[in-house]
């Protein structure tokens, strides 16, 4: 994949992508470069070496194909959310898709949207929601987060329990590709088994195969009746009555979503908060639930309730109202990031194992951090296998963090896991993609070669740098 | 970068450091919601800063104009998880610009005319008394209460006499209060763009001119006064030796003791949205007391914004952006007031007069049926009182 980046681009280029999409949408200003220069958590600045908002499609194709034709690198970039550096440039075009922002078409007959790969999360699912339309993937960062980066990222959630991740409700796409030229894969229709899943090829991807312009997404009804309960572990054992009492709700029924915070990030919480957000136990779990009656909400309580206590859980609290429900989902969310504020940097892990091996991967995670003498903060999506752990350091600590953070990598694939679940792999695993993959790494280098022979679509993510 | 000291940004370095860029501030950024560019956003400002305080950045002219395109509202502040202050990242940032003379022009010449006439409008005293004041109006001597006029109450273009209403108000609930003859700017426009030693002047003189008075209340209409009065004088010299109240929670109080009561008129009822203004607000937390007198008029009935309280939405009309780009100011006031003609809500009433002022200018640009009140306009209209 060798690249070559020219740094910084001869003017007659910027020239020429200035007519393409005007003077206005197009910046080699520095204060530009430095606000596109990273991502969230990530302790990674690049730049680069020019910015562009494109306003379409065919604007696109062109941009690409000049950048083609010059072997100019090209980084799509949504809102800039995800956690490892994959929209983060280091020279070459950064292309900024949020003004590509319109809902091209809501279908509330077919249940279906066709967007811009700009659109926000949840401005998507305000117009959605007129028609009683959802879709579902509840990312944290959703009031900011874009359809594209979603798909490209093949982001996940906090409801991926019960509704499944961005994959899942991808339709079809329009791509453009790495030489220009602009195609539609996959149709508005629930199934298909015609020939290769190419929509599927490209979500996840990162915008190394293609830029992706427009989504076409499924989208399901919205529950009318939703609850959130905090149901408290108290004992030390409670990460083991915690996942038993789960294993055994999800045997019986798949509630929306299950979180468990570990006691460290809840103090964390309640901290920076400065008010008791969460109660202080040894494992917290978070149970939402989603029905469409109010009697379906009441016999889920009541199940989960009756198993969680059997598994010795002192305290199950359901929120009394919406506000109450805002400010529990409130403390999830500001766990990712306030366990973490006493150190200069942060290691943010996104491992997924077989659900059966959670307990054995939070406690491997706990012995990581005493050995190393190291605070390790643990979040996740319990009921799927998705721990989330952050590693603050200083400086002085970076090599114990990144070994701690290597070791806890290697046992996920001991149990036979994924190194990341949601955030995508971006510039932080690369060095996890052989380990993981082995020869089917090669395969997705061939993928590559044959999508993108110049290697200028968001080069240096996800694949190792290819020796010379 | 060394025409810069950045002595005002070392200190909010740890805000700087903290940041872990994960841009959730941008989700209610009334900003943002107009600029695509990343470099409008809160992160993209935080970003930038840091770039320069660590000496990785260069000081280009979009450095300033990013930091001077901001409302300062302080939705950022609300929305970080990580607990940091946003706009005291910014409010630094402007002031180290404002310091080594990198401020926009338009800034410059607002500061300069604020610090020769003492008022943003560049009045001198005649005009003043010709505008401002009814000069048979006569006020006690040895009151306990003062009210604070400020400039934008007082003497903005829409002649909608704000504070003579303020005034009106207070004699028709038979409070006795006082004014400052010689009252100048309370000094926020100067803080919000980035000139302390302005901020500090107008503060020293108007303490003092206040304190002279004997009053131990002030009272005042206007949110941005307010704010100053009651959170960065205390800053500036010490604590005061008077409260500061605006006039909502003084009419709140009227109310809560029966002084203020409101008869039903038999007229229709009048829908109203109130709009929370953000010095008032977000910035002071008094998001009760104007509610508390709309829904103490039988004949109006209130309805909320989809964002409200600590999350409204701003009007656009502040941190200063009437000044540096005052379209986009209006832009962002025509959204705000979008939501009241979809939800098919006659009116918008606010209790600050530059939301006023901004959202009379945007109605009147984009030619917008919604109403804008000043709720001591309709306080003052109702005939019930």
């Amino acid at each position: 994949m060798d690249v070559i980046i020219l740094s910084p681009l001869e003017n007659v280029i910027i020239e020429k992508l200035a007519e393409i999409v005007g003077e206005q949408f197009i910046s080699t200003d520095d204060a530009d470069l430095v606000s596109y220069s990273s991502d969230f958590m990530i302790d990674v600045f690049l730049k680069p070496d020019v910015v562009i908002l494109p306003e379409n499609t065919p604007q696109i194709a062109a941009i690409v194909k000049l950048a083609n034709e010059n072997s100019i690198a090209i980084t799509p970039r949504g809102a800039g959310t995800a956690t490892h550096g994959g929209s983060i440039a280091q020279g070459g075009i950064l292309l900024d898709l949020t003004r590509m922002n319109k809902i091209k078409e809501l279908d509330p007959i077919s249940m279906i949207a066709t967007v811009e790969p700009g659109v926000v999360y949840e401005d998507l699912n305000r117009i959605t929601g007129k028609s009683g339309l959802w879709f579902p993937i509840e990312p944290p960062s959703g009031a900011v987060c874009t359809a594209g980066g979603m798909v490209g990222n093949n982001a996940s959630g906090l409801m991926a329990l019960k509704y499944g991740t961005t994959k899942d409700y991808v339709l079809a796409l329009e791509v453009v590709l790495a030489d220009g030229s602009i195609i539609k894969t996959g149709k508005s229709v629930l199934k298909s088994s015609s020939g290769y899943d190419l929509v599927h090829l490209f979500v996840g991807s990162e915008g190394t195969l293609g830029i992706i312009t427009e989504i076409t997404l499924r989208l399901i009804p919205k529950p009318m009746h939703l609850s959130t309960a905090f149901a408290s572990f108290p004992s030390l054992n409670g990460l083991n009555d915690a996942m038993n009492a789960i294993y055994e709700i999800r045997r019986v029924l798949t509630p929306a979503g299950i979180e468990l915070i570990d006691l460290q990030t809840q103090k964390a919480i309640n901290e920076v908060e400065k008010e008791k957000l969460v109660p202080e136990v040894e494992i917290l779990v978070i149970f939402e639930i989603h029905e469409f009656s109010a009697a379906g909400l009441e016999d889920q309580k009541d199940l989960i309730e009756g198993v969680a206590r059997k598994h010795n859980c002192n305290e199950i609290h359901w929120a009394k109202d919406d506000e109450e429900r805002d400010r529990m989902w409130k403390a999830r969310k500001a766990a990712t990031v306030v366990s973490v504020r006493s150190r200069t940097s942060t290691l943010l892990g996104d491992l997924i194992v077989p659900i059966k091996h959670v307990p054995a991967i939070i406690r491997f995670i706990q012995e990581v951090a005493r050995e190393k003498d190291l605070l390790i903060s643990i979040v996740g999506h319990a009921a799927d296998g998705n721990i989330h752990y952050l590693i603050p350091f200083n400086q002085n600590e970076s090599k114990k963090a990144f070994d701690a953070g290597d070791a806890i990598v290697y046992k996920t694939i001991e149990l036979g896991g994924s190194i990341t679940a949601e955030h995508g792999v971006g510039l932080e695993k690369i060095k996890y993609m052989e380990l993981e993959h082995g020869e089917s790494l090669s395969l997705m280098r061939a993928i590559k070669k044959i999508l993108d022979p110049k290697g200028i679509m968001n080069p240096g993510k996800i694949f190792p740098a290819e020796k010379q | 970068m060394s025409e810069v000291s950045f002595k005002n940004l070392i200190k909010v370095k740890e805000s700087l450091d903290t940041c872990f860029k994960c841009s959730l501030c941008k989700g209610n950024c009334p900003v943002s919601e107009q600029i695509f560019w990343a470099t409008f956003s809160p992160r993209g400002k935080m970003l930038i800063l840091r770039s320069l305080l660590r000496g990785q950045g260069t000081l280009t002219d979009r450095v300033r104009d990013s930091l001077y395109t901001c409302t300062l509202c302080g939705n950022c502040d609300n929305t970080c998880i990580a607990g940091i202050s946003v706009t005291d990242v910014l409010a630094a940032g402007r002031r180290d610009l404002y310091e080594a003379r990198k401020a926009p022009e338009s800034v410059n010449s607002l500061i300069s005319t604020i610090k020769e006439s003492g008022n943003v409008f560049d009045l001198t005293k005649e005009d003043m008394d010709i505008l401002g004041l009814n000069p048979r109006m006569k006020f006690s001597e040895n009151a306990d209460l003062l009210f604070f006029k400020g400039c934008y109450a007082t003497y903005h273009s829409i002649p909608n006499e704000s504070t003579m209403r303020s005034f009106n108000l207070l004699k028709t609930l038979n409070v006795d209060f006082t004014i400052l003859e010689a009252e100048e700017c309370c000094g926020s426009p100067a803080y919000l763009l980035g000139d302390m030693d302005t901020t500090k002047r107008f503060c020293e003189y108007n303490v003092s001119k206040i304190e002279e008075t004997g009053a131990s209340r002030v009272v005042t209409a206007c949110p941005g006064c307010y704010r100053v009065l009651k959170q960065v004088y205390p800053q500036l010299v010490g604590t005061l030796n008077f409260e500061v109240i605006h006039i909502t929670e003084l009419l709140a109080e009227y109310i809560d003791e029966d002084r203020l009561v409101f008869k039903k008129t038999g007229n229709d009822k009048l829908d109203v949205l109130y709009h929370d203004p953000c010095e008032l607000g977000r910035h002071c937390g008094v998001y009760d007391a104007p509610r508390k007198i709309l829904e103490s008029i039988p004949e109006i009935h209130l309805e909320e914004f989809d964002k409200n309280r600590d999350e409204a939405k701003c009007c656009g009309g502040g941190g200063g952006l009437t000044i540096s780009n005052p379209n986009l100011a209006n832009q962002i006031a025509q959204l705000r007031l979008q939501e009241a003609e979809e939800k098919n809500i006659p009116t918008v009433v606010t209790a600050c007069p530059a939301c006023q002022l901004n959202f009379s200018a945007s109605k009147d640009k984009y030619n917008m049926k919604v109403k804008i009140l000043d709720i001591n306009q309709l306080v003052g209209s109702v005939k019930g009182l």
